[in-house]
């Protein structure tokens, strides 16, 4: 460092030296100065909150789209689902009201059958105990497929279908054989 | 020796056969009822006032009625209660009666033929076959393991039948045949209306039909064919559970098949006015 450097900077430093801790600014013009920081700052606030208030407005609104569309989504696959698992059930309880009226028309059928065959021709009596028979296995059948396949509608009327056919036997023999 | 002599009298007058041969008077006669056991009826309509009857009883028969009540004529083979006829012979009658008059028939073992008559029949058999030719009117035929054959005739035909065969060629618009295990061959014209079911047996129909027919055939385990004579307008639906089949001859629609294994077949001709449908559990539908 030169000579002359080492001058200058004990100048620089006297003058700092000088300086005083602290300036407080002209009465008059403080009460200005804070006016002015607080509407800068009143109308920043301002600003940023008419900025993001739509979005906000505008996310709410679409969440509440959202959500109601997917509350109607399930409300309606669950009615659709409840309504699947009424119709099933209706299904079957038509189903097996069918099966116990054909249970209770086939036994009380056989009784008197039974009671007639004597009288009757046995390869009649062998052929129409074999026709019951069946019947039955075709029933037990289509029951099978329709376990597999619960909602086909065509298996449900065959079903109902051969049942009419087994009542339908059973009318014809009664009216061929009056005492039974 | 006197008292054996007797006695071969009285056997021999109670085996013969005993012959009849009478007539009434039908003016204003509607109707002829008539019930015969076992044996063979022949009736047959005639240009005539007249009802007549001649030839054989039952060998065992206790009496004959023959009589007109009202407006009926009434014949009836009389027979003992006890049912031990094996061996003996059943009656052969032929009856003539007036074209216009409406024919019922009751029998066990008794064949009937009903020829020419213009006002229906209703018979009814349990094995005894029933032969219906050239009549109109009402045919309504019941029998349990009797054969039934219907020819040159017209009318609407109601058919029931356990085990015996049913063949019928007529002119009808309204049929109803009912098997289980006989097999059913019908052929008819101007078919309106027709439902034919079997359980086992088999079903053969060659129909030609009206502008809405409504056929319906049900079997299920037998084999149900339909020929298609004339032009069809219909939905056509035939339908098979596990283990059936769909034979389609009639256009070039494909059958379909679900994983349960039962088969369709749907379509619709013409003007769709009538309905065609064929159902079976495990036998074959054969349409062409």
């Amino acid at each position: 460092m030169s000579e002359r450097d080492d001058r200058d900077w004990s100048k620089i430093k006297q003058s700092i030296e000088r300086l005083p801790d602290s300036i407080e600014p002209p009465n008059d013009q403080w009460s200005a100065i804070r006016h002015r920081i607080e509407l800068d700052a009143s109308r920043l606030k301002s600003k940023s909150q008419q900025g993001w208030m739509p979005y906000a407005v505008a996310a709410s609104l679409l969440l509440a789209l959202v959500s109601t569309a997917i509350s109607w989504k399930s409300m309606s696959a669950y009615q659709a689902l409840q309504q699947q698992q009424i119709a099933l059930f209706e299904q079957q309880r038509s189903l097996q009201l069918m099966e116990d009226q054909h249970q209770l028309v086939k036994a009380r059928f056989l009784d008197d059958f039974e009671q007639q065959t004597e009288s009757m021709d046995p390869a009649v009596v062998a052929d129409v105990k074999n026709n019951l028979v069946i019947i039955e296995q075709a029933i037990a059948d289509i029951k099978r497929a329709l376990m597999q396949d619960p909602g086909n509608q065509r298996l449900n009327e065959l079903l109902a279908e051969t049942y009419s056919q087994e009542r339908q036997l059973i009318e014809q023999i009664k009216l061929s054989y009056p005492t039974i | 020796m006197r008292s054996l002599l007797l006695l071969a009298f009285c056997i021999s007058s109670v085996w013969a056969a005993t012959s009849v041969d009478e007539t009434v008077a039908a003016t204003g006669v509607t109707e002829i009822s008539i019930e015969n056991l076992r044996g063979k009826v022949t009736v047959t309509g005639a240009e005539s006032e007249l009802v007549s009857v001649r030839g054989s009883l039952d060998e065992v028969a206790e009496g004959f009625t023959f009589e007109r009540r009202g407006n009926s004529i009434v014949m009836i083979v009389e027979m003992p209660q006890s049912r031990q006829l094996r061996g003996r012979k059943g009656s052969e009658l032929t009856v003539l009666v007036p074209q216009n008059i409406f024919v019922r028939f009751k029998g066990v073992s008794s064949d009937i033929k009903v020829t020419n008559v213009t006002a229906g029949v209703d018979l009814s058999t349990v094995s005894g076959d029933i032969n219906v030719l050239q009549v109109s009117g009402e045919l309504d035929l019941d029998s349990v393991s009797g054969s039934m054959t219907v020819t040159e005739s017209q009318g609407k035909l109601m058919v029931s039948n356990v085990s015996g065969d049913v063949s019928a060629d007529l002119l009808s618009d309204d049929i109803q045949i009912s098997v289980i295990s006989g097999n059913a061959e019908l052929k008819s014209e101007g078919v309106k209306r027709a439902v034919i079911s079997a359980v086992s047996g088999d079903i053969e129909l060659g129909l030609s039909v009206s502008e809405s027919p409504y056929i319906k055939v049900t079997t299920v385990t037998g084999e149900a064919s339909l020929h298609l004579l004339n032009s069809l307008n219909a939905e056509v639906r035939l339908q098979t559970g596990p283990g059936g089949d769909i034979l389609n001859r009639f256009n070039d629609r494909t059958v379909t098949s679900s994983f349960v294994k039962e088969k369709a077949l749907e379509f619709s001709v013409g003007t769709a006015a009538g309905k065609v449908q064929m159902n079976t559990v495990s036998g074959t539908l054969v349409i062409k």
